[in-house]
């Protein structure tokens, strides 16, 4: 089911919390709505255009808290598609009904050198940026299907003018963000000297530990002399310390609006929620307010490649991986498709066999 | 006994008034707001905490909290199901926890209190012993066990019932988490009805009584059954108040849209709102139960009624 079938009208329809008042469209309507209910009920459409081709008489949503409860319903035959999350990612691995899509969801270190000003060094940053072996990290540690990235703008999400991937015509970035331990103790040591120091002590701020613990390894195996101390925060303190820009090192995740290279680069110009005016550099904040304006599509993206590549070059963050989304769906089902974020599948055409 | 009735009531009106600014001040204080979307900028998060009211004063907020409170209004939901009112949230949520928490109550009780009673008079027999074990077994154990036990082998394993809770069979979809809440019940009442039963059967005035040549079901139903029940009736009371609310982590496992779940949901989101009129909710049937336990008392023990004189 996608979530754009469904839009309502005022806020007044959505707060009413019933069907009849909600103005819906698409192959299924909601039949049933309560707030925050673990089910939801999608019936037919007969008003949809395309009507006759749907075959299902209905869909049911359910919002289960526990992967493993989930991955239990599928296995038993309760369910036809699911989402897989956490360790029950690595127990599907192998089960050919497993699906990963979506790459609109990347996570990534922000470095800020307002706080530790040693951090504002180029030769610092850049060996912070090369400490990281994300792909071990990644594929060996997290297990959870993610992606190892090196820029901002994650592959198979956004397409140049031609329609091929723009990851394919950007730079290579692993000069500056690939795993390099000796080039990376290099920039480190020459850092160093350059700031008259022997040691540096950087404070790190993270919401969940498991995943930055690994990366905290690396980095203080690379480069001797690297203090981290791990600030982990709730949900509820992390908008504030993002707010106060109260972190060295931040580990920060970002989700795109829309299959844009725009919508990821902007994340990171100097107001932004973001960035926290950590970095600035004022051809990146010329392309992104002005992008907009450029009507041949090939100069703009030649422009956020551009732009891409300034915020590169200056060592901004330190990209770690791509989130992407996992599912099981049943081979009785057929018909699905995914937006970029792979989050909902589309199910307008889905077809189940009956078995 | 009107006078002991105005006190106890006192009572709990302050107990509740107390619960509620207790519960208001340490959500209030609590790092975070409940505009948690890092895409919102310091401006817009300002702008939702000005809508809300929430960048008033606390003593503000307070007085404005209870006014409404007092009219029956929990406010509307921040983040959670956004301007959803809770009294509509409550609504939705309530009856199931409350339906649930009680048919495992009765279920629970009447097979405890059986049990527990049949144990007594078969004190020290194979059969006692092996019902003390499998009580302290059901006491010992948390029912999210017995939730994950069930859920595994009649779901998954046999595929005999549904595993998680189903608006489309809703009597078959609760057999589990009823059976759930029932057994750690049934093993708490069957324990206190077997030490109460004893604990009777062994005092003067039943020896009194046998020495008089009562005996049979006379002496069970007038003077056993109906003295040991008595407290037993306050620990199911006290029991049936946790099982209305809900369990946290039994309706997650079943995927149960109760209370308990909203509750989880609430906290994680930092919808003060919502918490509070959950906590609140969970204060007042507390309350509100003791307050019926007391009344209960000084109708049926005059001695109470006596001592709330002074």
């Amino acid at each position: 089911m996608s979530c754009a079938s469904a839009y309502w009208v005022r806020r007044s329809q959505w707060t009413d919390s019933s069907p009849e008042t909600m103005l819906c469209s698409g192959a299924f309507v909601p039949d049933r709505y309560v707030p925050l209910d673990s089910e939801l009920h999608y019936k037919k459409n007969p008003n949809y255009i395309f009507a006759d081709d749907v075959s299902l008489s209905g869909i049911t949503v359910r919002q289960v808290e526990n992967p493993q409860q989930a991955m239990m319903n599928y296995q038993s035959g309760g369910y036809d598609i699911i989402q897989v999350s956490g360790e029950t990612v690595d127990l599907a691995k192998g089960d050919p009904a497993l699906l990963t899509v979506g790459s609109g969801n990347e996570y990534f270190y922000v470095l800020n050198g307002n706080r530790v000003t040693a951090l504002k060094k180029p030769n610092l940053r850049h060996a912070l940026c090369l400490s990281v072996d994300r792909e071990s990290i990644v594929r060996n540690v997290l297990k959870q299907g993610f992606t190892p990235v090196y820029g901002l703008v994650p592959p198979a999400f956004a397409n140049e003018a031609d329609g091929s991937d723009y990851c394919n015509a950007k730079e290579d970035y692993s000069e500056i963000t690939g795993f390099d331990p000796v080039k990376a103790r290099e920039y480190w040591e020459t850092g160093l000297k350059e700031e008259g120091i022997s040691s540096l002590t950087v404070e790190m701020v993270v919401r969940e530990m498991k995943n930055s613990e690994p990366v905290v390894d690396s980095m203080e195996n690379v480069l001797p002399g690297l203090h981290i101390e791990v600030r982990q925060v709730t949900n509820q303190q992390f908008s504030e310390v993002v707010a106060a820009t109260d972190y060295d090192i931040l580990l920060r995740g970002w989700i795109a609006d829309y299959p844009d290279p725009k919508s990821m680069l902007e994340c990171m110009v100097y107001k932004s929620v973001m960035n926290g005016e950590a970095w600035l550099n004022e051809e990146f904040e010329h392309i992104i307010h002005t992008n907009c304006l450029e009507t041949d599509p090939v100069k703009r993206m030649e422009l956020l490649h551009k732009a891409e590549d300034l915020l590169m070059e200056d060592y901004t963050l330190i990209p770690y991986y791509l989130r992407s989304q996992n599912w099981l769906i049943s081979d009785s089902i057929e018909g699905y498709s995914f937006n970029f974020r792979g989050s909902f599948p589309y199910c307008n055409n889905i077809r189940k066999e009956s078995k | 006994m009107k006078k002991y009735l105005l006190k106890r009531l006192i009572i709990s009106i302050v107990t509740l008034f107390c619960s509620v600014l207790v519960m208001f001040l340490l959500l209030n204080l609590m790092p975070g707001s409940p505009f948690q979307n890092e895409k919102l900028s310091p401006e817009q998060r300002a702008l939702l905490l000005s809508k809300y009211g929430l960048d008033k004063s606390l003593p503000e907020r307070f007085f404005i909290y209870l006014k409404n409170l007092l009219k029956g209004d929990f406010g509307v939901s921040y983040s959670l199901a956004a301007n959803v009112p809770i009294s509509d949230l409550l609504k939705a949520h309530m009856p199931i926890s409350m339906i649930l928490g009680f048919v495992a109550m009765v279920i629970g009780s009447l097979i405890g209190m059986s049990v527990g009673f049949f144990s007594a008079l078969a004190k020290d027999s194979i059969g006692d012993k092996l019902c003390s074990v499998l009580t302290i077994i059901g006491i010992s154990l948390p029912s999210y066990l017995f939730s994950i036990f069930f859920s595994y082998t009649l779901g998954f394993r046999t595929g005999t019932l549904p595993m998680l809770f189903e608006h489309s069979h809703p009597v078959l979809s609760s057999i589990m988490p009823v059976l759930s809440y029932a057994l750690p019940v049934a093993a708490v009442v069957c324990r206190f009805t077997r030490d109460e039963a004893v604990s009777v059967m062994e005092s003067d005035y039943v020896l009194f009584a046998k020495s008089q040549g009562i005996s049979g079901m006379r002496l069970l139903t007038g003077y056993i059954l109906r003295n040991s029940l008595m407290p037993v009736i306050t620990v199911i009371m006290m029991l049936l108040v946790g099982l209305l609310s809900g369990s946290m982590v039994t309706e997650q496992i079943f995927s149960i849209p109760g209370i308990g779940a909203l509750l989880t949901k609430a906290i994680t989101a930092n919808d003060y709102n919502v918490v509070l009129a959950l906590t609140f909710v969970y204060a007042f049937i507390f309350i509100a139960a003791r307050l019926l336990l007391d009344v209960l008392y000084g109708i049926i023990d005059p001695r109470i009624r006596v001592s709330g004189k002074g």
